[in-house]
């Protein structure tokens, strides 16, 4: 399936934990699969792809008690539309340059995004692990989202120049 | 909104869950309105999932070389962060990682006395004991005979009646307590880690190295622990740690809110983003009275008889056959409550009623005064001594009266701390209720 980290994304939204989000990403796969559900455009089937995405997040979350989600519906699916948007836009390459992105940082930049989106840690324990302030951590994690950004928005615009 | 850093930190707090309600507003409010905080969003999240799937694929391509590693020459098995990282990587469908898994999972499972997942060590020792206890083991092997010196390794502890109690040791002498109807789940791992489900817990922490301290870990928070003196009383919504000696970091969990609690201070950890406030331990107090239904552990309240009614509870020891009580119990100084010393000629004044005369057995949990579990002590009262014509009871029972249920706690409560009450009778429903207790001083004459 294609477009598998915005739908896994899009579940990361609900759930914030990338684990139970690509869990939900191949449960979403295998529904598609096994019901041999068919659209009439691939539109159709990013759409229905990211509410069942999002249900099945929401479904996670009490299941496990873990409250509500953060995001009410109506900012979920403003979401969902920005990522139907740039997958018709850019595809997969968007996907990619991130990947690169991430290929290519700071092994010290690394790590506190290892820690805190792949082991899991919250921003207290990643600070205490790292011996710096909550603020610190909030304050290098925003610098690092937006310098992956402007990374993949330089990396796109090589690829299209 | 998402021009500057601040608003970007102000973002990643808030899908924290991290913001005050007023702060809360104005994110709301712009992720409806502002295409550039969605877009910041929208990035977060790509860049954790995609991150996780490198790692992941990182792991696996480890685990896949620590498995030709293992299968070439046989020597060490895995070590115990591969078998973590297998948990992640059983997620990602690759056929390299199934391989990996395949391997490391045989060797794993079918190594001699591997019972515990590769943790063959056992972690704890029991050191005494009493009452109805059950264990369950990580094969999920239930053991209700459990006995002193019995090693334990990974787990569940659990305490079933209000007169049982279980001390574990650690080998560096660590000590801890579980009393009354607690459950206590022991990692297998050699950081020292344990899952309060529910109870009470007293801890006596030899100095831990530096970076890997006790964790205890409750619904509400997390306790970090160094080497102290403590004690800890959690239930679904609330954890209490109230610290002896030393100091206890605690994290409560709804919000990662830390606090630092010293000796002679207590803190309770909401489950809720109530006050989270380190306070001096309460002074002691020699008198208590009841207040019911709050101080209610177990039995159930009938709100018309404004009475604790004593409910069936199945008392197992070893492989003995069960036998029943009817139990009422009842918290003296749990909670923010100050602690209650028991104190030389005072008397426990018991009222309520039973429907037939049969023997009553009274009991207390007791604490040492700033420190941790101290016994409990019992006290028998005779049928056909007590009971008045209406069925009604107020009867005295003397500080002194009560006996330890193990020769190894003083002869006497007196001069300790009472953390609860409970009452009893044996195989019969004799329609125990309960109205008040209170402990009255010697030099009271109420």
């Amino acid at each position: 399936m294609k477009s598998r980290d915005r739908i896994a994304a899009a579940a990361w939204m609900v759930v914030r934990d990338p684990h139970t989000a690509e869990d939900i990403f191949q449960n979403v796969a295998f529904k598609a699969i096994g019901k041999k559900v068919s659209f009439p455009a691939e539109g159709a089937v990013l759409s229905w792809a990211f509410i069942t995405a999002r249900r099945e997040g929401i479904d996670w979350l009490r299941r496990h008690r873990k409250g509500p989600a953060i995001l009410d519906s109506a900012t979920l699916e403003l979401l969902e539309q920005g990522w139907m948007s740039e997958t018709a836009h850019h595809g997969d390459a968007r996907i990619e340059a991130l990947r690169q992105c991430l290929t290519t940082m700071p092994e010290k930049s690394r790590r506190l995004l290892r820690l805190r989106y792949f082991d899991g840690h919250n921003c207290q324990d990643v600070a205490e692990k790292l011996g710096a302030g909550l603020s610190a951590i909030y304050k290098r994690l925003s610098r690092l989202h937006q310098g992956l950004k402007e990374c993949v928005e330089l990396r796109l615009n090589e690829v299209e120049s | 909104m998402t021009d500057n850093g601040t608003d970007r930190e102000l973002l990643l707090r808030y899908i924290d869950g991290r913001l005050i309600p007023a702060e809360e507003k104005v994110v709301t409010d712009s992720l409806r309105t502002d295409p550039a905080a969605r877009e910041f969003l929208r990035d977060v999240a790509e860049q954790a999932v995609a991150l996780a799937d490198m790692e992941r694929a990182e792991q696996g391509r480890q685990a896949e070389q620590a498995a030709k590693r293992y299968e070439t020459d046989k020597q060490a098995p895995p070590a115990s962060g591969t078998e973590i990282s297998l948990v992640r990587l059983v997620r990602w469908p690759l056929a390299i990682a199934t391989a990996a898994v395949i391997v490391l999972m045989t060797s794993l499972y079918f190594r001699p006395d591997s019972g515990q997942g590769g943790y063959d060590k056992s972690v704890v020792t029991i050191t005494g004991l009493n009452g109805a206890t059950q264990w369950t083991g990580d094969g999920g092997q239930v053991d209700l005979d459990l006995k002193e010196g019995q090693a334990l390794r990974g787990g569940t502890l659990e305490t079933l009646s209000t007169n049982s109690w279980v001390e574990i040791q650690y080998p560096d002498k660590s000590m801890v307590t579980i009393s009354g109807r607690s459950v206590l789940t022991i990692a297998a791992r050699d950081q020292k880690e344990l899952h309060l489900g529910h109870g009470n817990l007293s801890a006596d922490v030899k100095p831990q190295q530096p970076g890997t301290p006790m964790l205890i870990h409750t619904p509400t928070a997390k306790l970090e622990v160094l080497g102290t003196q403590f004690n800890v009383d959690t239930e679904a919504a609330t954890t209490l740690l109230t610290v002896n000696k030393g100091r206890v970091r605690v994290t409560r969990l709804v919000d990662g809110m830390v606090k630092e609690v010293p000796a002679d201070h207590q803190v309770t950890a909401a489950a809720s983003r109530a006050k989270f406030n380190v306070a001096l331990r309460p002074a002691a107090v020699k008198q208590w009275k009841s207040n019911l239904p709050q101080n209610v552990i177990y039995g159930k309240w009938m709100p018309e008889t404004a009475s604790l009614r004593a409910t069936p509870l199945l008392w197992r020891e070893g492989k003995e056959k069960p036998t029943l009580l009817y139990a009422a119990s009842m918290s003296v100084s749990r909670g923010e409550d100050p602690p209650v010393v028991l104190s030389a000629g005072a008397r426990f004044r018991i009222r309520g009623r039973m429907e037939s005369d049969e023997h009553l057995l009274i009991g207390l949990t007791t604490k040492h005064p700033k420190g941790g579990f101290a016994g409990k002590y019992e006290s028998w009262r005779p049928a056909a001594t007590f009971l008045q014509s209406d069925q009604l009871f107020d009867l005295e029972v003397r500080v002194e009266d009560f006996k330890p249920q193990e020769p190894r706690y003083a002869d006497s409560p007196i001069g300790l701390e009472v953390f609860d009450w409970w009452c009893l009778t044996i195989n019969v429903d004799a329609g125990l209720t309960i109205t008040s207790v209170e402990l009255i001083p010697a030099d009271s004459h109420d």
